[in-house]
């Protein structure tokens, strides 16, 4: 029947059904039936149904973020906003050229583009032709701090699963500038160089050569030699909603300085970055305010 | 043919020729005031015969000598005009009915005439005179195309005289895509239509001939087309062929009704509603009714009947409707009638105004036999067609020569691999086990459909020798489909022993048209994003990495692109048929299976 489906659908759509990926072949399926259809940018609100796609956008945006909000309510531990506050530093971190091109390499240049609308294919373009130039800019921003654009995510609502138009079932998807991308990239090669024996031993997420099978396989071990040393094993785990969102910084610089310390400018990058971020969110075109 | 060279004499009569050449005069005048005056020539004449003029070149004004000119690069044409002017003198006096009409696939102006209904007081006689440099452009530019009908217009305009649109005549503008204009109602006795929109009725013998591309070019310009059934005592005048497009000249047609006589059709030309919102219902009602008898009888039930339920399509096949009053009879307001192509018209459509459809005409029926009327509603991408088989079978037919013509046609009909509906009394009892049956259901396997209609729809007391009644019910109102999610209603009414069939297509719904944002990519590289940004740079000064995004958009501009979702509904019928394939194998198979055990265990006992 697949073989069958397959010539009927080069018949009509002449699309990529004959490439080998059985995934986007019952995509192409599943769109000719109807049923990967995208979403009609229509939300219920308390029995009411919004089509308009700003009114949908701006009720989207105060979901995403009352929802954080309200989880950060039932933080107990105060904040201190003085650590959280970043101070332009005295010595501040620079790049050189070499920095540069490795963050190049790094880069994927298909990435979708923030609130600039420029694609990263053509900010690694601009910067392999004027090194000196990004240099400069990424040197300034270093020193001095990101300006207000960099801030602002362009926040697009995706469908998890269920109904389209309740508001819960959809997962915000952040997208930052392009040129923002390239300067994290370069920042994170400078945080790896810097703290490259601090990493934890039970850490496998965002670390090089490290997923969840090593994950798994870390944990079978430490639970296979407890058992052949005939202790008791007991796994408990837990799950934390929200949690780059409720990411804290003045906690987070000071459990960093506290095993390595780091330099002046890196504080004040990082600081920086996680200060007064904002969103906005985008639907098909036309887009909020941030906040 | 008699009803041609009827015409051709009354005018090549000393005194008709005066009355064409005021008529001429007339028919000019009336085209530009639309139509205030009335035609005087039809006064002389006697009620029932209408004449028309020609309008002639001024250049080259037309001979009145029988004598016609040569015309180049075609002898077929001149050996035909010199055994003409014979004929002409002797043919007597009759008339006939023609019901005048464009065929929507080649745009041809077409007419039928009937013979059967000479005697018939009502009967009328349309002729249409046409401009006659287009028939010898067309004549010219491609004289392979030339056929005997051809030839016979090109020998009446070689003449200078009237052209009649019968059966022989439709040729010449076959070559040629005919809109007419609507001059406004505005008085009673006026009525004025556009021809494109009509049915057409023409010889088969043409389309045949006509090549298949040429349906798809024409078939955005084809508007809805109810009948356009001419009433009696109706004349065409002020006919022009407009040369602006030699391919397509325009034909203006005015109608002229008698004051006493107001037909009951309307003829919305132009008026149809393109965004018909029938995707919002999600549903398309059918309705298919064999009204035993004549439907003139029952109208009034019909007209409270779709009052109430507002059907969408409703096909009624033993109509009956023989003469125009009769067709004009059955209209109902908001609704456009179709009615079939045969010569005793036993079934017709009504279509609720709004609703932009096409009429498929049979490739396969050459002689206009079948009852069968398609429809193709482009909007949603559905094909209906609605049949009727009689009992009383057309001369030189056999009953499984006219079934498997009708069903061949209906597979003709549905070749587009569209969602479609067929319906209407097949005569045939799916109740009962037979051979017929079985070729219908190895018919509708094949063609990927299936029957929906369970229940008996035909029920009645049928007199027996003895001189008592039984009670009979059969199921041979049909309706097949390749769609999903039908609902039938069977209604019984007084008026017929077949029931009233209602079928909702649930349809689903064509894909969202959706605009994206894109860049056009085609001129960008590292190189011109350099040249530009330096050229930028030049002029204002700013940092360079403040121009990149000016740059770009000037490199790669956004262009927005309208993407059509896939709609569902295309290719069900393709799964439903692989999967019968697949059960069917799978049946075979465990057949097989039990067979090659048996012998294994012949072959190795143990």
């Amino acid at each position: 029947m697949k073989a069958e489906l397959k010539v009927e659908i080069r018949r009509i759509t002449q699309l990529k059904a004959t490439s080998s990926n059985s995934k986007s072949f019952w995509n192409l399926v599943g769109g000719l039936l109807g049923k990967n259809r995208s979403s009609d940018n229509a939300l219920e609100i308390s029995g009411e149904i919004i089509t308009d796609k700003l009114k949908t956008g701006i009720t989207a945006r105060d979901f995403f973020v009352n929802k954080v909000l309200s989880l950060a309510k039932l933080d107990t531990f105060p904040i201190d906003i003085n650590k959280c506050k970043p101070i332009p530093p005295k010595q501040p971190l620079t790049f050189n050229k070499t920095d540069l091109e490795r963050a190049l390499k790094a880069t994927k240049s298909k990435k979708c583009f923030g609130i600039d609308k420029l694609p990263l294919r053509v900010v690694k373009d601009f910067a392999s032709i004027y090194i000196q130039d990004t240099l400069n800019l990424f040197n300034n921003i270093a020193a001095k701090g990101m300006p207000e654009d960099w801030r602002t995510a362009r926040v697009l609502p995706l469908l998890k699963k269920g109904n389209r138009l309740d508001i819960n079932n959809y997962r915000p998807i952040s997208n930052l500038v392009s040129f923002g991308k390239l300067y994290e990239k370069l920042v994170l090669n400078k945080i790896e160089d810097e703290t490259l024996d601090m990493e934890g031993q039970w850490q496998h997420g965002f670390r090089r050569n490290h997923s969840t099978l090593t994950a798994c396989l870390q944990l079978q071990s430490y639970i296979a030699a407890g058992i052949n040393a005939r202790k008791i094993v007991a796994v408990y785990s837990i799950d934390l909603s929200a949690a780059f969102d409720l990411l804290r910084a003045d906690i987070l610089i000071e459990d960093l300085n506290k095993r390595k310390k780091l330099s002046e400018g890196l504080n004040f990058i990082i600081l920086d970055f996680l200060w007064k971020r904002k969103s906005l969110v985008d639907v098909d075109g036309i887009r909020t305010t941030p906040d | 043919m008699d009803n041609q060279d009827n015409v051709l004499n009354v005018t090549s009569s000393a005194t008709s020729r005066k009355t064409a050449r005021m008529a001429r005069l007339d028919g000019q005048t009336t085209s530009k005031d639309s139509g205030k005056q009335r035609p005087t020539q039809t006064r002389s004449l006697e009620p029932g015969l209408i004449q028309t003029v020609m309008k002639r070149d001024r250049e080259r004004p037309t001979s009145t000598s029988r004598e016609p000119k040569r015309q180049r690069g075609n002898s077929r044409v001149t050996s035909e005009l010199t055994s003409r002017p014979r004929t002409l003198e002797t043919g007597s006096q009759t008339s006939g009915r023609t019901i005048l009409g464009v065929d929507l696939r080649t745009n041809a102006i077409g007419a039928m005439n009937d013979p059967g209904a000479m005697n018939d007081p009502e009967a009328m006689n349309v002729t249409v005179a046409t401009h006659r440099n287009t028939n010898q452009d067309i004549a010219r530019r491609d004289p392979g195309i030339t056929t005997d009908h051809h030839q016979d217009t090109i020998a009446h305009h070689q003449r200078g005289k009237i052209m009649t649109l019968t059966n022989t005549t439709v040729t010449t503008t076959t070559r040629v895509r005919c809109k007419a204009q609507v001059n406004g109602v505005k008085k009673s006795n006026l009525l004025s239509l556009s021809l494109t929109q009509s049915q057409g009725l023409m010889s088969q013998g043409m389309l045949e001939k006509e090549p298949d591309h040429r349906t798809r070019t024409t078939a955005d310009t084809v508007m809805p087309a109810p009948l356009v059934a001419l009433g009696p005592n109706t004349s065409i005048k002020g006919v022009e062929l407009k040369k602006s497009d030699v391919r397509a000249p325009r034909i203006n047609v005015s109608v002229h009704y008698p004051a006493k006589i107001k037909p009951g059709v309307d003829l919305p030309m132009n008026t149809y509603i393109k965004k018909f919102d029938l995707c919002a219902n999600k549903k398309f009602d059918l309705i298919f009714w064999n009204v035993v008898g004549r439907l003139m009888n029952k109208i009034d039930f019909l007209k409270d009947y779709m009052n109430k339920n507002k059907p969408c399509i409703v096909f009624i096949s033993e109509a009956e409707l023989k003469t125009v009053d009769q067709v004009l009879a059955c209209s109902i307001p908001d609704y456009n009638i179709e009615i079939s192509l045969t010569k005793t018209i036993r079934t017709c459509v009504y279509i609720k105004k709004g609703i932009f459809y096409k009429r498929l005409l049979n490739r396969l029926d050459q002689g206009n036999d079948l009852e069968l009327i398609g429809l193709e509603i482009p909007h949603i991408r559905h094909q209906i067609a609605g049949f009727y088989k009689p009992f009383k079978l057309p001369s030189g037919y056999t009953k499984p020569t006219y079934k498997n013509k009708l069903l061949n046609s209906l597979a003709d009909l549905l070749n587009g691999t569209r969602s479609v509906s067929l319906g209407g009394d097949m005569n045939i009892d799916l109740s009962k086990k037979s051979h017929e049956t079985d070729d219908l259901t190895n018919w509708l396997i094949n063609n990927g459909l299936q029957q929906i209609v369970k229940k008996n729809t035909r029920h009645r007391l049928a007199d027996l020798a003895n001189g008592k009644t039984r009670f009979e019910t059969s199921l041979i109102d049909h309706v097949y489909t390749n769609t999903v999610g039908n609902k039938i209603r069977l209604e019984n009414t007084g008026l017929s022993d077949h029931d009233i069939v209602s079928v909702t297509t649930s349809l689903l719904q064509p894909g969202k048209i959706l605009k994206r944002e894109v860049r056009d990519w085609a001129k960008y590289d590292i190189s011109t994003l350099e040249n530009k940004i330096n050229y930028l740079y030049n002029e204002d000064r700013l940092p360079r990495f403040q121009l990149v995004s000016q740059a770009l958009d000037e490199i790669a501009p956004f262009r927005v692109i309208k993407t059509r979702e896939n709609g569902g509904s295309i290719i069900i019928t393709k799964i439903e048929k692989s999967k019968r394939k697949e059960i069917d194998n799978l049946k075979s198979s465990k057949r097989q299976e039990i067979k090659i055990t048996y012998l294994k265990h012949d072959a190795y006992p143990r």
